[in-house]
């Protein structure tokens, strides 16, 4: 039935490709029609999040009700990807939102809220002003700050942050932040071993904690070229979330990438079907999908092309509303689905700014060398020399560019 | 602890796309004094806010929705605010429908509505579901002399679109016919001229009633009048408008009302009778302080400040001049009948002190009288 909804929906997609001024009004033929599916999310805890808004709603400015609430609902973003709940959890802090100054905890909760929002310059901002105060959060925005500056490119800045975080949280949270930051300054031999052996040594870590770090070692495998390795991370990592029946998105999409990249599109779409709402999930789909059809998947093709045209409208949309936390998503898009290089190497020009991890490298180079402009890969060449990634992944492109433009 | 630390770092592990977020599209046409449009909000954030679903059973059904229109159009409305230059528009829901949009079914709004005039310049204020999801967005595409659109955000809940960016022909005919409009919707305005007018054709001389010698002569004093009020009044609304003087505006507004009883008596009982216009000239600067606020309502162009105040006041000098040109000549002919002074100047004049007296009792006092509101 949701399934069926779907598909109305892609059909409405298909007559009106131009979002809402085109999208025709009817009135329903029966007042039993069901017109909407309730989400009814479950949450970690045992309050259902209606109970804690209700709590919140009685009184909005006190902080245990606005946290709690807001809490919630950030970890139903994350899990469902879903900026819904997102914006849920911003409107619980809202009187809290523009001060400068505020109680540690929201200071927290804050900062991740903008770093979704790609906010970087004030998430830093707070995470600062945490790490300076005495507030036990400290630590927390350290850890925070670690994995931003990692996310942005600065290995040497992310390595510190790491090390001064290292005495106060689990030694796999210790060894998977310094081993990754190692991983970007060229150095993913000795952070790879590091992390499987502390992987080795923490069974029963939360499972946030383990699909964190096995969703570092597959990257940090794939760096060194050593997809088997890459794979055992990837599956130990869903099994582990099956068995919990939870979802990690982001680290769903790593593995889809990984399979991609494996040429193993079949596997790809069994693993990716369950998740046709999440749309950084959907468009791993589109591409398995168009390269089954390739190989002569009929269906799959049909699948493929429905699916494109509803992430064109979704794409759309979103440049529509102003938003911006999708750039590297549509750039990959651009790429890889509707071979508009030029496209997407105009969106990656403006993400880079704030997105510097070797996928956003290597989008980079594969969208220079499609749309014949060498030369503009010039930022990543220059990003690489100074971090000193080492990216197995990055050769064939990184080749094609030094010859065709050789570096300044 | 721990726990704490790891949601935050996951929290924004894969920030790129995921499912939509919130968004309402409003579409409006604004044509003369009428609205028309269609809202469309989507079922799920109308439920997250208002609770639809009232049995609970998580399935919303159009029997469900059908039923609470007007709840539902009482919640949207109240979000929405559409001002005809300084003035509210009155918008109404006069049908609901779904539409199906990517990420589901919306309720889709029908909206009518009447402005109090034509609009030279539009305001709209969004409040929708911003207390509820800070990344609710709305997106507006409006009809109202060229296709418009904008973006409404918490941060960005006003949106105006009047002549900026036009030519500056089309800021001059715009502002020019806002001056016109204003006086023609300006009350307080109309009532002071008619103050001024009303003995024009006959005048108080040793103690009693002459009529005017000649039509030429009437008409150029009453114009010399107005045209006094105007400069003086083009001098303060210029201040004003530019940010360069800003007086109280309760006092503005009630010296506003002061001018028109002392307009009114002084018809009844006459203090000032010579050289009326450096009275009008007082009186203009009071009331260019006054209309400056609905100026500043209107904006003012950027590059074309200088044009659209000029065009502004040569509407309201335009609208006087064509007001006197109406009345004066048929009230020269009457000048002389005893009919003319009894059954128009004094009853004319009690009207015009009174109004004036209730309007300073009401904008000094800040009291309200249901009758008297214009």
């Amino acid at each position: 039935m949701r399934f069926g909804g779907i598909l109305a929906a892609l059909c409405v997609v298909a007559v009106a490709p131009t979002a809402a001024a085109a999208t025709p009004s009817y009135t329903p033929r029966s007042d039993s029609e069901v017109l909407e599916r309730l989400a009814v999310p479950r949450l970690a805890g045992a309050a259902t999040l209606r109970e804690l808004r209700e709590h919140w709603t009685a009184q909005p400015r006190s902080v245990p009700a606005a946290l709690a609430y807001a809490r919630a609902a950030l970890e139903l973003s994350r899990r469902e990807e879903d900026p819904r709940y997102l914006g849920y959890a911003e409107a619980a802090l809202a009187p809290w939102w523009d001060r400068p100054v505020a109680p540690p905890e929201i200071m927290l909760l804050r900062a991740s809220m903008r770093l979704s929002r790609m906010d970087h310059a004030n998430a830093l901002r707070d995470l600062q002003s945490l790490i300076d105060s005495p507030a036990p959060e400290g630590h927390a925005a350290r850890i925070t700050r670690a994995a931003v500056r990692l996310s942005q490119g600065d290995p040497v800045a992310s390595l510190a942050d790491c090390t001064a975080a290292s005495a106060y949280v689990s030694r796999l949270a210790a060894v998977t932040c310094t081993s990754a930051a190692k991983g970007l300054a060229g150095d993913a031999a000795s952070g790879y071993a590091e992390l499987d052996e502390a992987l080795v040594g923490s069974a029963g870590a939360p499972l946030a904690m383990e699909l964190w770090a096995r969703g570092v070692a597959a990257e940090l495998a794939q760096r060194l070229g050593r997809p088997p390795d890459a794979r055992r991370h990837f599956e130990d990592a869903t099994r582990r979330m099956a068995a919990a029946d939870a979802t990690d998105p982001g680290l769903l999409a790593s593995y889809a990438d990984f399979l991609l990249d494996q040429r193993e599109p079949k596997r790809v779409q069994t693993l990716l079907a369950p998740y046709p709402r999440q749309d950084t999930l959907l468009l791993r789909l589109t591409l398995a999908e168009r390269a089954l059809g390739l190989a002569g998947d009929t269906a799959a093709a049909a699948a493929a092309e429905e699916r494109t045209r509803y992430l064109t409208l979704r794409f759309d949309e979103m440049r529509q509303r102003g938003d911006r936390t999708h750039l590297r998503e549509q750039a990959l898009f651009e790429l890889s689905v509707r071979g508009n290089a030029a496209n997407a190497l105009q969106l990656l020009r403006q993400s880079w700014a704030n997105q510097r991890e070797p996928i956003d490298a290597r989008l980079y180079l594969r969208a220079a060398v499609a749309a014949k402009q060498p030369e503009a890969a010039q930022p990543v060449i220059d990003w690489l020399r100074s971090a000193g990634l080492k990216d197995v992944r990055l050769q064939p492109e990184l080749a094609t560019v030094l010859k065709q433009a050789p570096s300044r | 602890m721990i726990r704490i630390l790891l949601l935050l770092l996951l929290a924004w592990h894969g920030p790129a796309s995921a499912h939509k977020a919130s968004t309402s599209y409003l579409q409006l046409s604004v044509h003369g004094e009428a609205v028309t449009g269609r809202w469309d909000v989507a079922l799920r954030d109308l439920d997250y806010a208002l609770g639809l679903d009232t049995d609970g059973d998580t399935l919303l059904t159009w029997g469900e929705v059908r039923h609470q229109q007007s709840r539902i159009a009482a919640y949207a409305l109240r979000r929405l605010t559409l001002r005809a230059d300084q003035d509210d528009c009155r918008l109404l829901v006069e049908g609901l429908q779904i539409a199906d949009h990517s990420d589901g079914r919306y309720a889709s709004l029908t909206i009518k509505g009447k402005c109090p005039h034509e609009p030279v310049s539009l305001g709209l204020h969004y409040e929708l579901l911003f207390d509820v999801d800070a990344q609710h967005r709305g997106l507006l595409n409006l009809d109202f002399r060229g296709s418009h659109s904008a973006l409404l955000a918490p941060e960005e809940r006003t949106v105006r679109f009047n002549a900026a960016g036009a030519s500056g022909f089309s800021v001059f005919t715009q502002y020019f016919r806002a001056g016109v409009s204003h006086l023609w919707t300006g009350w307080d305005h109309m009532l002071f001229l008619a103050g001024l007018f009303l003995p024009a054709v006959v005048r108080r001389r040793a103690g009693t009633w002459q009529p005017a010698s000649s039509l030429k002569v009437a008409l150029i004093d009453t114009s010399i009048m107005v045209t006094a009020f105007t400069l003086a009044h083009a001098l303060t609304l210029s201040l004003a408008a530019t940010g360069l003087f800003s007086p109280p505006v309760r006092w503005v507004e009630s010296g506003v009302a002061a001018s028109v009883l002392f307009a009114g008596l002084n018809n009844l009982i006459p203090m000032v009778y010579r050289h009326l216009f450096w009275l009008a000239a007082a009186f203009g600067l009071v009331h260019g302080a006054a209309i400056a606020g609905a100026l500043i309502e209107l904006g003012l162009p950027a590059g074309d400040r200088v044009w659209a105040l000029l065009a502004f006041n040569l509407g309201v000098e335009a609208a006087q001049l064509a007001v006197l040109l109406v009345v004066i000549p048929p009230s020269f002919i009457c000048r002389r009948s005893r009919y003319y002074r009894w059954l128009v100047v004094i009853p004319g004049a009690l009207i015009i002190t009174v109004v004036g007296a209730l309007w300073l009792v009401q904008r000094a006092f800040d009291v309200d009288f249901a009758f008297a509101r214009f």
